[in-house]
């Protein structure tokens, strides 16, 4: 999986899920740019971990405030040894 | 006015947040990749357990709105009766003596409506003057004894009783997978609770209601509220509601200084426990002593957030257990869709 489809699909949800149809790139803020509060941004977490069929558990102190964020997120526990959730 | 008493009524079908949790993985099961997302959003809201409506094996038999508004209105008339049947006998009114009935909720429908209903169970006089009031949701305790001591300043000889039945179980939706609705089931439980007022001219003994305000926030409908459709309340629940209720604090400082009163000035707190997020932002605002919303917090976590019934439940655990001294001022206050606050100050 590329960071570049992860973050497709990032913007497919964005789009068909939270009704956002602005432009999304890496930098882009969650809360300032795309408007994502709490209950958005765990929507968007839980519909990546069913997409991806992945656990995304940011480690303490990992950011989670851009897109690209997001994408590094998705990216590292999808490269982990997987469990079953 | 005053609050001449409080009554209460539960469901028997009590289950702690373990067991409640345990029903919803079942029915949800195989439809996340990361199940702990439902017990994480579980253990968020603080909520040790609910009462419900039903026993819990039988929510499944509800298979139509209309099978859940049948199962809403058999459980609202048994658990308004009680509750109402409870604050008259604290208060030592007769139910001849009720002149105003009014019955907020935003959990069921029902023509003729649950006061009408009660009327009849009750034996209530058939001069009584009916107020059915559905959609204030969460606030609608807190409006319903504004609006019922605005009655009352016309009338004041006479005795109101305000009714509050919420059996938000009723309303979930099984096949919603929504982050709202998983904090919805989550969060709410069922209950009812009954307040009977007094005109100024009358004896009973009671906090009295010193003022009341309402306050609505333009341009924030899709803050919190119903979707409705053919499987009935869908739950529109936004991430902002913190952000708003932090606002408060400046309705709060007005409604108080048109009294000639600072928050420095109110010694009891009577608080929706919507979620701990609200009420986390209510004591940073109110910038509230340690201790001043324990029964809030206590009520959250024994019952849940029954939606309009629950600050009544507060304000009853306020009369029994804090007993403030004559002169004590109290702040009732609840948040609800619209967006909006209702405000009432009481003094002991």
């Amino acid at each position: 999986m590329t960071a570049e489809e992860i973050l497709a699909t990032i913007r497919e949800l964005l789009r068909e899920q939270l009704g956002y149809a602005g432009p999304v790139a890496p930098e882009s803020e969650l809360a300032a740019d795309l408007g994502l509060d709490s209950v958005k941004l765990l929507t968007l977490v839980v519909e990546l971990e069913n997409a991806f069929r992945v656990a995304l558990e940011p480690e303490d102190g990992e950011p989670l405030a851009t897109v690209g964020q997001v994408v590094a997120l998705v990216e590292r526990c999808l490269s982990r040894p997987q469990a079953s959730a | 006015m005053r609050i001449a008493a409080v009554g209460r009524a539960l469901p028997k079908h009590y289950y702690d947040q373990d067991a409640l949790l345990a029903a919803l993985r079942r029915e949800w099961e195989g439809r996340f990749f990361n199940p702990a997302r439902l017990e994480q959003l579980h253990r968020n809201v603080l909520v040790g357990g609910r009462h419900l409506a039903l026993p819990i094996e039988r929510y499944p038999e509800l298979r139509s709105f209309g099978e859940a508004n049948d199962a809403w209105i058999e459980c609202a008339l048994e658990l308004g009766e009680r509750a109402v049947r409870d604050a008259l006998g604290r208060a030592g009114v007769a139910p001849g003596d009720v002149r105003h009935l009014t019955f907020v909720t935003v959990t069921g429908l029902a023509t003729p409506s649950i006061d009408a209903r009660l009327v009849n169970r009750l034996g209530l006089r058939s001069d009584v003057k009916r107020t059915p009031i559905f959609g204030l949701g969460c606030v609608a305790g807190a409006a319903g004894i504004a609006r019922v001591s605005d009655a009352l300043r016309g009338f004041p000889d006479e005795v109101a009783v305000l009714l509050s039945v919420e059996l938000c179980s009723l309303t979930l939706q099984r096949g919603d997978l929504s982050i709202p609705n998983l904090i919805a089931s989550g969060l709410f439980g069922d209950g009812a609770a009954a307040v009977v007022l007094t005109g100024a001219a009358r004896s009973e003994p009671g906090p009295r209601v010193v003022a009341t305000r309402s306050v609505f926030y333009p341009g924030t409908e899709h803050v919190m509220g119903w979707e409705i459709g053919s499987d009935g309340f869908r739950v529109v629940l936004s991430g902002e509601v913190p952000n708003v209720a932090r606002g408060i604090r400046k309705d709060v400082d007005e409604f108080l200084a048109a009294e000639g009163l600072t928050l420095a000035d109110v010694g009891v707190y009577v608080c929706h426990p919507g979620g701990p997020k609200v009420l986390e932002a209510f004591e940073e605002c109110l910038e509230l002593p340690a201790g001043a919303l324990d029964l809030t917090w206590k009520s959250l976590r024994e019952v849940g957030n029954l939606s309009s019934a629950s600050v009544l439940l507060v304000l009853g655990d306020t009369l029994e257990q804090c007993r403030p001294a004559p002169g004590t001022y109290g702040l009732l206050l609840a948040m609800g869709p619209g967006f909006c606050s209702e405000l009432v100050l009481l003094r002991w």
